[in-house]
């Protein structure tokens, strides 16, 4: 059992300030690492419900502000379907995980989760032919 | 002329042969001559013909009408004959000649914005008068238009003063929400409206307009003409057909009703002060400004309006939109009213400029920074700046959060609520106002006393959630706001000084400036601008060989209308390039502060065939020259629109002024301008725009297209390179990924590819095949991101480019696959 470190990295350079998870088991698979740390930060957004949605992947019926989404009607998030987008995301090269200093591509991959670990994630963006 | 004299002739000798039917169809003749252009010489014929005695023209009458039914007769000739027809049977006794085809003329004449007043359409309304039938307003509406532009002709202004029905011209929508009020006494405030028509009310036009408003009781015309107001710039209520060569005449305002909009303007500031009114002319001067294509800024005359109606009120809130409207507004003329408006008020009150645009910053009910709270009955309303935005949040009676505006709320205190959800509007307006105000400051080189700043900047309800997210310097130490207080770099607590000036990167080691950023990001602040991730820009061993020009930014192709508003809205001054033999000034900006001038020197480019121009004749692109810097009271430079060299303008045997060396400008000052200047190329440039490629019409910007998308990088693509370098050997693609000089090399399973760092272009190797993949602009599919703040978008598409490519293997987009 230990505290992971989720920390936000843009491609600016900069690092969000990380924010601790607590995490009982000792490995774990990526998906469910994802899985945990969508949830936490949904049930923080329901505990609260500010205007704007901080967090991993864009909600449905949202608008993409400076900081993170607005929500056009202020609703609670539902984690379950968040989860699913995030995971989808994850597939499609929406965001990369670094565990460390090394990035995990599979979701099925067990990652050790030493104390102290840090979960790094970038932001990438969509292409298409022109 | 000798045809002219010859129909003149003709007119005699039918008239005295009893030819009447003849001369209808020698009429038409003459009108093909003249291409039913009856003016000038013209005139006179018709002149002569309305001498004929009314019998006679009653027959040359009936003769029109069997012309315009013979078979040969076409559209044009039965539109003269139309015409005519309405000319010879003036003060005739009414006769129901082609009644039916006159009226289907007029609906299609009030289709139109305006008709040329030598078309003689005047002759058609006069008939219908005749008849005694009322003309449609919207045939009214074209009238008036056009009599706005008859000179030299008193006929068209003479029938437009007749059509007193309806006072204002139909179809603006809020032209017609004024004409629902139909009391005599609203028709008379209407007609004095109209008379507006010079640059600033007489005491005679405020004195009739202030008494008839009093008859109809202040605030209800208040309340009413805000109402109008707030629908000025609305689509229009029917379209009008727009004319080859002719300007959006659908989002321009209808010229004849912009006096009543000035009027109105001017009749606001005479009634008692009220925070509505200052709002509703500041949305009007604003949107008055509002470029439409083929015409520029949509109506100046009104904005201005506007404007002095503001400089009249004598209120907080007045002097607030005007300092606000101050930043905003880049139309030179309406610019200088404002500046002059507030230069009046500093006077009046004994203070500086700068200062009055400081007081004038209103704490729109804020009682601490950023935030306020309203006790409205048994619930609180919160109001809370976050970031650039104003949220507005509620509280029950037992203080819990409640999502929507409480039932008690909008029962009870429904003045309050209005009140107070307009405020979070005017703070948003205001925020981002200010926050583009600050940013100038950096130019403007300001100091202040430490208690002047704190009461004006740091600790402003309002100004204070912008300033306490930048850096200051306090007497030499930068300091931040952070944990409540002012905090140096080693987070110490700084709570007294003497002066304080605005932190600027160029003053600074890199070192410290990593540091500072390092520290904004430990205390999760975000910026409202640019400040320590601010592009320094230095002078360059290429800039010192040259001396007292910088060639960085020259010879590149900008688009030249978003060329023209980038420059304006960063305070350059520019003239649309048209092509045409004329010459202007290059653009430049005015440093008072420092008695400099810097210029951009640029050129019309509109291809071989001048096809690279729009309708209106204004070139599509320019090309780009020298950055220079001149003292502020140089002669002026000029050149051709089209290219040639600039030479300075001398007047009264005045010397030429030498350009000063580069070396000689502080740091600052060419950082900032240069700052500009990579600005206008980076976003203006047609080099970012992969659908550039083929290098335009005959390739002819090929060249040019390549060199910016793969050539030297600039600052913020070196800085990418450096963050790039320490994140590829983290990533799962890093075998197959090398940094190599200006670019990212990626070797995919197909092809190796290398990606530019500063354009974020793909060459496929070993033959550099151009391969274009670009952003999907509108992602439907999951997209992931937190920011701090706004990212370098370029980075990630860079990163993006390379874990797609890394594993070729697995595109399945067939715009992509197809150029593998």
């Amino acid at each position: 059992m230990g505290i992971v470190m989720f920390v936000d990295e843009t491609t600016s350079g900069s690092r969000s300030d990380g924010w601790g998870l607590e995490i009982a088991e000792e490995r774990l698979a990526v998906r469910e690492l994802i899985r945990r740390r969508v949830f936490q930060e949904v049930a923080e957004y329901n505990a609260r419900t500010p205007a704007v949605f901080q967090g991993l992947v864009q909600p449905e019926d949202t608008e993409r502000v400076l900081n993170g989404y607005a929500l056009r009607t202020p609703r609670r998030i539902d984690p379950e379907a968040q989860t699913e987008l995030a995971l989808r995301a994850f597939a499609g090269n929406g965001f990369l995980v670094l565990v460390g200093d090394r990035q995990v591509t599979e979701l099925d991959e067990e990652i050790d989760l030493v104390l102290g670990t840090e979960v790094t994630f970038l932001k990438l963006v969509p292409l298409v032919g022109g | 002329m000798g045809e002219i004299q010859k129909y003149k002739d003709l007119i005699r000798q039918r008239a005295a042969d009893g030819d009447l039917e003849e001369l209808a169809t020698d009429l038409l003749k003459a009108a093909v001559a003249n291409n039913g252009n009856w003016t000038g010489l013209w005139e006179g014929v018709l002149a002569r013909l309305l001498e004929l005695p009314p019998d006679a023209r009653s027959r040359v009458a009936d003769g029109l009408v069997t012309q315009y039914h013979s078979e040969q007769a076409g559209p044009n000739a039965r539109q003269s004959a139309l015409i005519l027809l309405g000319i010879v049977s003036r003060d005739l006794p009414p006769h129901d000649r082609l009644t039916a085809e006159r009226l289907s003329l007029l609906d299609e004449i009030s289709r139109q914005h305006s008709f040329w007043w030598g078309a003689r359409y005047e002759n058609l309304i006069e008939a219908e008068l005749a008849a005694g039938r009322p003309v449609a307003p919207a045939v009214v509406a074209t009238v008036r238009r056009s009599a706005l532009h008859a000179y030299h002709n008193d006929d068209l202004p003479r029938t437009a003063k007749k059509l007193t029905e309806p006072p204002l011209n139909v179809g603006e929508e809020w032209a017609e929400e004024a004409l629902r009020e139909t009391g005599p006494a609203w028709l008379q405030l209407l007609t004095h409206m109209l008379t507006a028509t010079a640059a600033k009310p007489s005491a005679k036009w405020d004195k009739q307009a202030a008494a008839l408003a009093d008859a109809l009781g202040s605030d209800r015309v208040r309340e009413a003409v805000i109402r109008w107001l707030a629908l000025v710039g609305h689509p229009r209520t029917f379209e009008l057909e727009r004319g080859r060569y002719e300007p959006d005449v659908n989002s321009a305002y209808d010229p004849y009703n912009a006096n009543a909009l000035r009027g109105l303007a001017w009749l606001l500031s005479l009634l008692p002060a009220h925070p509505d009114t200052a709002r509703t002319l500041g949305v009007l001067v604003e949107s008055s400004l509002k470029k439409v294509a083929g015409l520029g800024p949509r109506n100046p005359k009104v904005a201005n309006a506007g404007v002095n109606a503001l400089a009249r009120i004598d209120s907080e809130a007045a002097l607030a939109e005007l300092a606000r409207l101050a930043t905003r507004v880049t139309y030179k003329n309406t610019a200088k009213l404002l500046d002059a408006a507030l230069e009046a008020r500093a006077v009046a009150l004994g203070l500086s400029r700068e200062e009055i645009e400081e007081l004038a910053v209103p704490a729109y009910g804020l009682t601490e920074v950023g935030r306020a709270e309203h006790r409205l009955g048994e619930a609180t309303a919160v109001l809370e700046v976050r970031g650039t935005k104003a949220v507005l949040t509620w509280h029950n009676a037992s203080g819990k959060p409640v999502k929507t505006v409480p039932a008690a709320v909008r029962r009870d205190h429904a003045e309050e609520l209005k009140e107070l959800k307009a405020a979070v509007k005017d703070i948003d307006k205001m925020l981002s106002a200010q926050s583009e105000r600050l940013d100038r400051q950096f130019l403007a080189d300001r100091t202040w006393s430490y208690a002047t700043w704190r009461e004006r900047y740091l600790d402003h309800p309002l100004v204070g959630t912008l300033a306490r997210r930048l850096l200051w310097t306090v007497d030499g130490t930068t300091v931040g706001h952070a944990e409540g207080s002012l905090r140096t770099l080693a987070d110490e607590p700084l709570t007294e000084g003497t002066e304080v000036r605005l932190w600027h990167p160029v003053d600074h080691a890199p070192a410290e400036i990593v540091a500072w950023r390092d520290w904004l990001e430990r205390h999760q602040i975000t910026q409202p601008f640019k400040q320590a991730h601010r592009e320094v820009y230095l002078l360059t061993d290429a800039e010192r060989t040259t001396g007292t020009y910088s060639n960085r930014f020259a010879a590149h192709v900008l688009r030249q209308h978003q060329f023209h508003s980038l420059a304006a809205a960063r305070g350059w001054r520019n003239r649309l390039r048209l092509a045409v033999d004329d010459e202007a000034p290059p653009p430049s900006r005015d440093l008072p502060r420092w008695g400099l001038r810097a210029e951009y020197w640029i050129e019309g480019d509109g291809g071989e065939d001048y096809s690279d121009i729009t309708d209106s004749g204004t070139f599509l692109r320019l090309r780009t020259d020298q950055v220079r810097f001149y003292p502020i009271d140089a002669p002026e430079n000029w050149a051709h629109c089209a290219g040639g060299e600039y030479r300075m303008w001398l007047r009264d045997g005045a010397d030429p002024v030498d350009p000063l060396p580069l070396a000689e400008i502080p740091p600052l000052v060419l950082s900032e301008v240069l700052r500009d200047v990579d600005l206008f190329v980076g976003v203006a440039s047609i080099g970012n725009d992969p659908t550039w490629q083929d290098g335009g019409a005959d390739g002819r910007f090929r060249e040019y297209w390549t060199s910016y998308g793969f050539g030297e990088l600039n600052q913020s693509a070196e800085t990418r390179r450096l963050l790039l370098d320490r994140l590829i050997p983290r990533l799962a693609i890093a075998d197959r990924c090398t940094l190599e000089g200006r670019f990212l090399h990626v070797k995919g399973d197909r092809h190796t590819y290398k990606i530019h760092l500063g354009s974020g272009n793909i060459l496929r190797t070993p033959n550099d095949q151009y391969l274009c993949i670009v952003p999907k602009s509108n992602p439907s599919a999951p997209q992931a991101g937190y920011l701090p703040y706004e990212g370098d978008r370029m980075l990630a598409v860079i990163l993006s480019k390379a874990m797609m490519l890394a594993d070729d293997r697995k595109i399945t987009d067939p715009t992509i696959l197809s150029q593998l």
